[in-house]
């Protein structure tokens, strides 16, 4: 596999094939040392979002360093802003790195989208606290591509990039986003987290308002993204929305659900394309009971063990 | 893509992000579309949910909606510059200052702005970086001269000085939140204007696997004798002069020996060190 660009990647421990991980949230702290202690095959990754133990000691911390004991943890990141004009905060990489450097995850990962911009009246760049859209061009590539390389040199090992979930678009976009993500990969050798909850809420909100048709849209994506052979899926991102109230309402990609039966119908074609990426359920909203978690975690561990069905 | 032509779209694209930016932050207005209108949204729950984990008694007091208001209030005016959100919401207690001072329905509450800076601190003590005190050092404290040496603190610790007799609330909101009519009857005794009582306590938090097998969180607060104030804050300066220079501020009948055996039981000490020379 050729990272091209990217630094080599550190001794982090290596996912096996196949691996089902959970995103860990303070709720299920508590559960999840209770889980691991009786069965430990229940998980095989964590993951975090890096911003919530950016802290230099206290809970989360000390939680984190318990679960790397025993589990290979991913950091997850929603603040480095890799499209962002006004550059990545430099404080905020170096945290980043100090998580790495600490904590060895198996992954790293951000999003395709700007979180960091001025604002009038304030001295210094904003942090919007949100994962905000790109247009699809040549100045918001170019502009991913320096932060990346910025993150992966800091880093030293390659960065994975997930694409987003938007909800608003832009006229200046003159690149498909499936040639924009592929671009971004050959030229900085990072990787793509792949989040397919992301593509159905993507499709229903582009204007395929009925699950089927929007099921197809995704399944399109994946499989133009597939034809970018270079491309390097590392993780896959699996979680639930809130279905829209009314046909063609905004849908939210708010984590608040189990996985929904279309988003697993696309799991089950990116899972073709790419057999045995590590998974991953996410749930941020309405947090359910621990088990319910494990629950969904087992079926991504069942679904990836089905025979093909091309 | 030519160079100019990429520096040209670069601007624009620059300018696109800040006016997303900027719309966000806007008040809402009719024709937003729904995708502003969810992006805003989410801003106004996160916000909301962040000032409610750091300053929960503040909460209880002002209630739900309140404090969601004062969120985005305060959102809007001191935005977070880090990707960090801890490091978000220390200018509440600024903000509840000028609400008491400006504005008639907020005077009843003059002793919020104190609560909510306790709050703060409790909250930076929770994120401080873990030291592992080092008792070995007190020996320097006998083999050194005081002009060579100093005392840290551990970086969890902070002071906090009020003349607000605030500890009867704080205690009440944290052993059993009362109920609303519980605290509407507690207001008039609680938040009386100051008599000069003063009300200071050291935030801190016990170190992890401390030998009590105790939680190191939540922070910590213990009351902190009046003549012991100054000592202890000059300790916590980020540039602590020599023990000699501190001993020498201290009016007379401050007693070290006294400070240091609280100070060694409550684990307000991280070490002793030497000094650098000034030719270091």
């Amino acid at each position: 596999m050729s990272h091209m660009g990217a630094p080599s990647t550190s001794a982090s421990p290596t996912l096996a094939s196949g691996s089902v991980g959970i995103g860990l949230r303070s709720a299920h702290f508590d559960a999840f040392f209770e889980t691991r202690a009786h069965r430990s095959e229940a998980v095989d990754f964590v993951e975090v979002h890096a911003e919530n133990f950016m802290a230099r000691g206290g809970l989360h911390r000390a939680v984190l360093t318990a679960v790397r004991q025993s589990t290979p943890v991913s950091l997850h990141t929603v603040g480095l802003g890799l499209g962002s004009a006004v550059g990545i905060d430099t404080e905020h990489l170096a945290r980043l790195v100090e998580l790495v450097r600490v904590f060895e995850p198996s992954l790293v990962s951000d999003h395709a989208c700007f979180c960091r911009a001025p604002l009038p009246g304030q001295h210094l760049p904003v942090h919007g606290a949100d994962l905000l859209p790109l247009a699809f061009n040549e100045a918001s590539l170019h502009l991913l591509i320096r932060h990346v390389h910025q993150v992966q040199e800091a880093l030293r090992r390659p960065l994975l990039v997930e694409n987003l979930s938007a909800y608003l678009h832009f006229d200046d976009s003159n690149l498909s986003e499936t040639d924009f993500l592929a671009e971004l990969c050959q030229r900085t050798g990072c990787g793509l987290l792949l989040d397919v909850n992301n593509l159905v809420v993507n499709a229903l909100n582009e204007g395929k308002h009925a699950y089927p048709e929007a099921v197809q849209a995704a399944c399109n994506w994946l499989d133009a993204l597939a034809a970018h052979r270079h491309v390097r899926v590392g993780e896959m991102h699996l979680a639930g929305h809130r279905p829209p109230v009314t046909p063609g309402a905004l849908v939210v990609d708010d984590h608040s659900q189990p996985v929904n039966d279309a988003v697993w119908q696309v799991h089950d074609h990116a899972w073709r394309h790419w057999p045995g990426v590590p998974r991953l359920i996410e749930w941020d909203v309405d947090i359910p009971p621990f088990e319910a978690l494990l629950a969904q975690a087992e079926l991504a561990r069942h679904r990836g063990q089905r025979p093909a069905m091309v | 893509m030519a160079s100019d032509d990429l520096t040209h779209a670069l601007a624009r694209e620059a300018l696109r992000q800040q006016n997303l930016m900027t719309a966000i932050h806007a008040t809402p207005q009719p024709e937003d579309s729904p995708g502003l209108r969810a992006h805003r949204g989410h801003q106004r729950v996160v916000c909301g949910q962040l000032l409610n984990s750091v300053y929960p008694r503040v909460a209880m007091m002002v209630g739900e909606d309140t404090l969601a208001q004062l969120a985005w209030q305060l959102w809007r005016q001191h935005p977070p510059t880090s990707g960090d959100l801890g490091d978000w919401g220390s200018a509440l207690p600024e903000l509840l200052t000028e609400l008491v001072a400006h504005d008639a329905d907020w005077q009843p509450w003059a002793c919020l702005p104190e609560l909510a800076r306790l709050e703060w601190a409790c909250h930076q003590c929770e994120r401080a970086a873990e030291v592992a005190p080092d008792l070995s050092s007190l020996s320097l404290l006998g083999e050194a001269e005081p002009q060579e040496i100093t005392i840290d603190l551990p970086p969890a610790l902070g002071i906090m000085v009020s003349h607000w007799p605030w500890a009867n609330l704080w205690h009440s909101l944290t052993e059993a939140p009362p109920d609303p009519e519980r605290l509407q009857a507690l207001l008039p005794s609680l938040m009386k204007q100051p008599q000069l009582q003063t009300c200071n306590v050291v935030v801190s938090r016990l170190p992890e696997g401390h030998a009590s097998g105790a939680s190191p969180w939540p922070a910590r607060l213990t009351p902190l004798p009046e003549g012991m104030v100054d000592w202890m804050q000059a300790l916590t300066q980020a540039d602590a002069p020599s023990l000699q220079a501190l001993l020498e501020r201290q009016p007379p009948g401050f007693d070290f020996t006294a400070w240091l055996t609280l100070a060694l039981q409550e684990g307000w000490v991280w070490r002793v060190r030497r000094l650098r020379s000034p030719s270091a």
